[in-house]
């Protein structure tokens, strides 16, 4: 796989699934590029005072990922490996649809759900509880598919009886847990996973991956140093 | 298999199609932006109250008694209430709005949705608090012995469609656009300022007409989404005016037409919306 020329990052499949016998494929990259335009005026003041030409020199054009094409399978682990900076989360949004390619396409099947960094979409004023039929219900579950599953959810994230309290009251650990918990619930076809790992105890990252290992859909992740033993590499 | 590619801004029904299929979710986030807004308050939702009615009270003792503005408006308090109600709606649906994209982009940069939802949720908690408002009018009506039981009760509906198009199409558009520009959400503010004083809310608007004359400025003035919604809902609720009052002549059918060039509005704003949402995320 090709990525931008300065930082070079591969894609790795975990030996585990590598055996698998070839399924269909639930993500399609083809010849995707994405450039970034960084501005350096951000107010309305600046950009009319660099308007025209002369804004031009305001703008710096960066290509995170150039002519990337690849498929993955259902029912595969795949990791991207890289340097800090080489576009591993870019194209993990990319395959998201959070970020729209600037040039090729990318084509999905079935139901993402994605874990990209701390945060994982959950509103800090809310309590744990609340946030987890929020959450589930962005990532395609209906009510009654969260309340089902709620008591799985709870106990697989561990929190107890924090689910009552608001998020912001969480430790960043607790807070992963529960946005976990509630991604690998919904189901997904593909899981993307990017970096939110690295905050839970071993304990809890080795339930994760057992948990991955289970369940029959792709999941490509993402790490830039090597946090997760076993996985990907 | 769906696919993303470059610069794909997509249909109008697609849009709708998807949005339909979040409804469930956009639910939920109504909730959460309702729930969260008076969160940690002892007074929680008492505060959405609160707020119209030290307006009312403002303008009713300031503009109205001490200015002396209720003279030749019979029952004062009812014709502001109606009118605040109304450029409320429109001010909170173009206000939250403005901000929901940036406000949530805690969400938009981790996961794909369809980002017409968060400028729509911020269109549902408004119609909520219209909605309380609106049954306050209804209360208050009746416990005055002027229950707005009347075949002007029609105007209601046009007006309350005018307004919410508008402010919905504005909402989408410069919530969009706030994304870029951080500074349109403070020039909104001051706009909708602006706007509160410049449709007949707590003036009449035959004041105005005996200051404009009958000429262009007056028409200019008349036709504006919002002056055209606040009149239809004194119309319709404000008992006291009726057969005193002076209204535009055609009320209806310029609700109409305003209605219509509402819809289009808002398909071309949608349009300019799915074009620059691909880069929220990265903008955010
Ligand atoms: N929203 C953005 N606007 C401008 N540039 C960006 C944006 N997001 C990422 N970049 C740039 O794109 C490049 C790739 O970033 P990306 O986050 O994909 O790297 P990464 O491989 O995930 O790095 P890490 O290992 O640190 O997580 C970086 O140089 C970054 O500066
Ligand atoms: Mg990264």
């Amino acid at each position: 796989m090709t990525i931008n020329s300065e930082n070079p990052m591969t894609l790795v499949e975990d030996e585990e699934t590598l055996s698998v016998p070839s399924t269909p494929d639930i993500v399609v990259i083809d010849n995707v590029s994405k450039r970034f335009v960084l501005r350096k005026d951000n107010s309305l003041k600046e950009r009319l005072v660099t308007f025209g030409r002369s804004g031009r020199r305001h703008r710096e054009i960066f290509w995170a990922l150039q002519n990337v094409s690849t498929t993955i399978q259902a029912g595969h682990t795949v990791a991207l490996i890289g340097h800090n900076g080489s576009g591993k989360s870019t194209l993990l949004k990319v395959i998201g649809g959070i970020l729209d390619p600037t040039s090729g396409q990318v084509s999905r099947r079935g139901r993402i759900a994605a874990l990209l960094e701390l945060g994982a979409g959950f509103h800090p004023d809310l309590t744990g509880r609340e946030n987890v039929f929020l959450n589930a219900s962005i990532m395609g579950l209906s009510r009654q598919e969260t309340e089902d599953q709620f008591e799985d959810i709870l106990s697989f994230s561990g929190i107890g009886e924090f689910i009552d309290t608001q998020v912001k009251f969480y430790s960043s650990g607790m807070y992963v847990r529960l946005a976990f918990a509630v991604a690998v619930h919904t189901n997904p076809d593909l899981l993307l996973v990017d970096e939110v790992l690295a905050v839970g105890d071993e304990a809890f990252q080795r339930k994760c991956l057992d948990k991955i290992r289970s369940f029959p859909g792709g999941r490509p992740h993402d790490h830039p140093r090597d946090p997760l033993p076993r996985t990907g590499h | 298999m769906v696919g993303s590619g470059a610069n794909k801004g997509r249909g109008t029904w697609e849009s709708i199609r998807e949005i339909l299929a979040h409804r469930e979710m956009l639910a939920l986030l109504v909730r959460r932006d309702l729930k969260s807004r008076y969160k940690d308050s002892a007074l929680g939702f008492v505060w959405t109250l609160i707020r119209p009615l030290t307006q009312l009270f403002i303008y009713y003792v300031v503009i109205g008694k001490f200015l002396s503005a209720e003279r030749g408006i019979p029952e004062f308090a009812i014709y502001v209430f109606t009118g605040l109600t109304a450029y409320g709606l429109f001010s909170e649906v173009i206000g939250g709005g403005t901000a929901s994209i940036v406000g949530n982009s805690g969400l938009i940069k981790k996961i794909y949705l369809p980002r017409e939802v968060f400028p729509l949720a911020s269109v549902g908690s408004a119609l909520f608090n219209f909605l309380i408002q609106f049954v306050i009018i209804l209360v208050a009506t009746a416990a005055l012995g002027s229950f707005p039981a009347t075949p002007d009760f029609i105007y209601f509906i046009p007006s309350f469609l005018v307004l919410l198009v508008y402010s919905t199409a504005f909402g989408l558009l410069l919530s969009a656009v706030n994304v870029y520009l951080r500074d349109v959400q403070y020039l909104v503010e001051v706009i909708l300022l602006l706007a509160l004083w410049a449709s007949p809310v707590v003036y009449s608007w035959s004041m105005v007409k005996g200051i404009l004359g009958g000429g262009l400025a007056l028409q200019i003035y008349t036709n504006n989404p919002i002056t055209l919604g606040v009149l239809g809902f004194q119309r319709s609720l404000w008992l006291g005016g009726q057969g005193v009052a002076e209204y535009p002549s055609d009320l209806m059918m310029r609700l109409g037409v305003a209605f219509f060039i509402g819809v289009v509005l808002l398909l071309i704003f949608h349009r300019i919306f799915t074009r620059i949402q691909g880069n929220f995320a990265q903008a955010l």
